[in-house]
């Protein structure tokens, strides 16, 4: 699948890069069923025996997978172009799939804790052009996005991530429909 | 980048949040030095955190006002409890208090061990992040410090081994949640130890390392566009170092 955000330089100084590319691929409902696509050939690679009963799975799954992102490409829609600025660059793969534009992010670099010289760069650029919503994951701090929320009058929520992030992320279905309809609750 | 406006509306806030804890962590981390304890708050703070996961673990709401006082139980559960030890067998104190220190973390390890975002908590609590303090809730904290420094310096030698713990405990919970525990560390002893062998206007003197370095901390975070705590902590040490010469040589002299 294609990666995002390959790095053309590997340095240690740019923070937690990965040299392959962003690997949070997951959020993207698309690379999910390649993931299944891939997962069935080599389950049936290793277990021929049970070959039939893998590829029956596979193809239940998918039918719902399908069914299910083009419910959500409809329910995005109204995403497209919104602009936003994250905490981590973890959402990279929704961002693209759903159309939104990446404003901006509270880490200066990947992994690296905020410094104020880029917080008040963000800040500045948020007043002047301000993005629809500020997002962040279950593990990151709820206080940055307060912080910058709080200066910029831009309001914030948490996205589940990942299965088990929130209540209603209980399996990939949930995890793809608690996010649209987090940030659809949020952007106005 | 330079000191504009944007720029000053990032760090003053940080810098009121260090002019707070300066103020209370001044005296009580000379009295520390002086009872031979300084890892107390080490062990305090831990314990507050472990009170605030169990809280998490009950399910009680992480924000609400539950958790603080979950918070400050534990703590002053813990102070109490060094007091007794302290008076019981005072030859190994600070030895008892690097056990409940680690106790603290194992205890928290566990408790975390089915918690997915406990672990992020925890650091916050340990590392924190003085950035992004509330002004909103300064006047909250300023009347928590008046209180504990009304008491610390009205009372005097009144207070006793209790009443220090339980200030102790009181300070080091509200200061850890507004500034996580190497600042709070930090501004504790490296003011309290730049003093230690000066004589005279000790408590200016260390009052004036707190506040140098949490100013030249933040100023120096900026311009070099470095995460904060850490700079804090390095340029405090620096005033520190510098005060304890220039003391010494004065005092010699």
């Amino acid at each position: 699948m294609p990666k995002l955000e390959i790095p053309k330089v590997v340095d240690r100084a740019l923070g937690d890069v990965h040299p392959s590319g962003n690997p949070h691929v997951h959020l993207d409902p698309r690379n999910i069923a390649k993931v299944a696509d891939v997962l069935t050939e080599r389950l049936v690679q290793l277990d021929p025996a049970n070959a039939e009963a893998y590829k029956a799975r596979a193809s239940v799954f998918l039918d719902r997978w399908r069914a299910a992102i083009s419910r959500w490409e409809k329910e995005a829609a109204r995403l497209k172009g919104v602009p936003v600025v994250v905490y981590h660059k973890d959402m990279s793969y929704f961002i693209s799939w759903a159309g939104m534009r990446e404003a901006g992010s509270l880490e200066p670099k990947p992994g690296l804790p905020p410094t104020p010289a880029h917080l008040a760069d963000l800040v500045e650029r948020m007043k002047r052009d301000p993005a629809k919503v500020i997002v962040y994951s279950p593990y990151n701090s709820p206080r940055a996005a307060e912080f910058l929320s709080e200066r910029t009058k831009i309001p914030s929520v948490m996205l589940p991530f990942t299965v088990g992030g929130t209540e209603r992320a209980k399996d990939l279905f949930g995890l793809f429909d608690d996010t649209i309809a987090r940030l659809l609750a949020t952007v106005k | 980048m330079s000191l504009d406006a944007a720029s000053f509306g990032i760090l003053w806030p940080a810098f009121i949040a260090g002019l707070l804890v300066t103020a209370t962590h001044v005296p009580l981390g000379m009295q520390v030095l002086a009872r031979g304890i300084v890892f107390v708050d080490l062990a305090v703070a831990q314990i507050a955190g472990v009170g605030v996961i169990l809280a998490d673990y009950l399910g009680w709401e992480p924000t609400g006002a539950a958790v603080q006082i979950a918070a400050l139980s534990a703590a002053l559960g813990c102070a109490m409890m060094l007091t007794w030890t302290e008076r019981r067998w005072p030859e190994v104190q600070e030895a008892i208090i690097g056990v409940v220190f680690v106790l603290g973390s194992s205890i928290a390890i566990l408790l975390l061990a089915h918690n997915p975002r406990g672990g992020e908590n925890l650091k916050e609590l340990l590392i924190g992040q003085i950035l992004w303090v509330n002004p909103s809730h300064f006047l909250i904290y300023a009347a928590v410090y008046a209180v504990v420094l009304a008491l610390w310096f009205g009372m005097g030698e009144k207070l006793g081994r209790i009443g220090f713990y339980i200030l102790f405990g009181c300070t080091v919970t509200v200061s850890v949640q507004l500034v996580g525990l190497y600042l709070v560390f930090a501004t504790l002893v490296v003011p309290a130890l730049s003093v230690f062998y000066t004589k005279s206007r000790r408590h200016l003197k260390a009052y004036s390392v707190g506040v140098l370095g949490y100013a030249a901390g933040l100023l120096a975070s900026l311009w070099l566009d470095l995460p904060s705590g850490a700079m804090i902590v390095c340029a405090m040490v620096a005033v520190g170092v510098l005060v304890a010469f220039v003391g010494r040589r004065a005092s010699s002299s």
